[in-house]
């Protein structure tokens, strides 16, 4: 039973790389890319269920806070061009 | 340092709790781990300390149902939305005033708005809200009056 | 034990359904605000049905040990609730301070000068 959810979790990973490929403005492939991190998530998750090792949750919590931190850490780059702290910052925009 | 002992402890406990296998090697590199890391925050400007009571807490309890039950309300609405062959939507930037006051309270509204679909927070600044909403006609007037009384307001 | 599987059955499917309806979202919607709703579908109601239709799984086994699987699955739970407004926030509004343009509907600024410095 779990393929059923297995194939409904890849076939959203198709469409959000489908529009992370098209979209047209930067913010939109991050978008697909930050639901497709999520979906990552969920399919470890339910492999782990399916080959019966429970222990891949670990696995998906860390790929979890990765993909979070990877998310804004690319935010920051398209909003400032840089990553480290002397990125030319916005005073209104804290 | 007392803060830098509550965080040792609550991430050693989180180890324990996580690892499950209680062996000298283990437990040590735990708590190894945990004092890097609790050492690691003194280092840290501590962020903003909001004031918080028991009664915050036990609000905030009761607030979480009630935002799930809008959240899977919200979910059917966007869904059908989306399914429908026509995709009746309109979408919209509102200014909503923002009724609680404190940083707290504000951040409770903001997140609670994001999270349901249909809407989303861009910006917070001067007691109003600036929302994107796929279509008209939201729960947010009552979601107002939930967060002010999580708050502390009335 | 065939009802707890039938419950988990229901719950995982019904998850699929509602990822696959967000992604279906994030394609069809027509421009980048829009799709952040659909976005968010898959993350709050798809995210969590599926993780709820895992945890059915743990009962059976619950004293066995299988209650640290739930733990770490509401864990899981919990996290994506917290992260996924916070992300989301934060890509809509680098998004409108770098001017990404909506499709209708008049737009109250909150702050003119913003656009002006971008």
């Amino acid at each position: 039973m779990f393929w059923a959810a297995m194939i409904g979790v890849i076939v959203t990973m198709v469409l959000a790389m489908i529009r992370a490929i098209l979209g047209p403005t930067v913010f939109d492939r991050i978008l697909a890319l930050n639901m497709f991190g999520t979906k990552t998530v969920l399919l470890i998750a339910v492999v782990g269920f399916l080959v019966g090792r429970p222990d891949f949750l670990d696995l998906a919590l860390i790929y979890a806070l990765m993909n979070f931190i990877g998310t804004i850490a690319i935010l920051k780059y398209a909003r400032f061009g840089s990553l480290g702290s002397d990125a030319k910052r916005p005073r209104s925009q804290l | 340092m007392p803060r830098a002992l509550v965080v040792f402890a609550v991430l050693l406990s989180t180890w324990l709790l996580w690892s499950g296998v209680y062996e000298p090697l283990t437990i040590g590199l735990g708590v190894a781990s945990c004092a890097f890391v609790a050492w690691f925050t003194t280092r840290l400007e501590p962020g903003p300390q909001p004031k918080t009571d028991m009664g915050f807490w036990f609000r905030l309890l009761l607030y979480v149902p009630w935002l799930l039950k809008e959240i899977v309300i919200a979910n059917l609405q966007v869904a059908r939305v989306i399914c429908s062959p026509s995709m009746p939507i309109s979408p919209q930037m509102l200014r909503v005033p923002c009724g609680p006051k404190t940083p707290l309270g504000q951040t409770l509204y903001a997140n609670s708005i994001t999270l349901t679909p249909g809407t989303i927070t861009l910006d917070l600044r001067d007691d109003t809200v600036l929302v994107h909403a796929l279509s008209k006609g939201s729960s947010q007037g009552e979601m107002d009056r939930r967060c002010r009384h999580v708050e502390g307001q009335s | 034990m065939i009802v707890l599987d039938i419950i988990s059955w229901v719950l995982l499917v019904s998850g699929g359904l509602f990822c696959i309806i967000g992604g279906i979202g994030i394609i069809r919607l027509p421009d980048f605000y829009t799709r952040t709703h659909g976005a968010s579908i898959t993350d709050t109601l798809g995210a969590g049905l599926m993780l709820a239709g895992l945890g059915v799984q743990t009962l059976p086994h619950f004293m066995d040990g299988d209650w640290l699987i739930l733990v770490k699955l509401m864990a899981i739970a919990a996290f994506l609730l917290i992260t996924s407004p916070t992300s989301g926030h934060a890509l809509v509004k680098a998004a409108y301070a770098r001017g990404v343009r909506w499709n209708q509907g008049d737009v109250p600024l909150l702050n003119k000068k913003k656009e002006g410095e971008e």
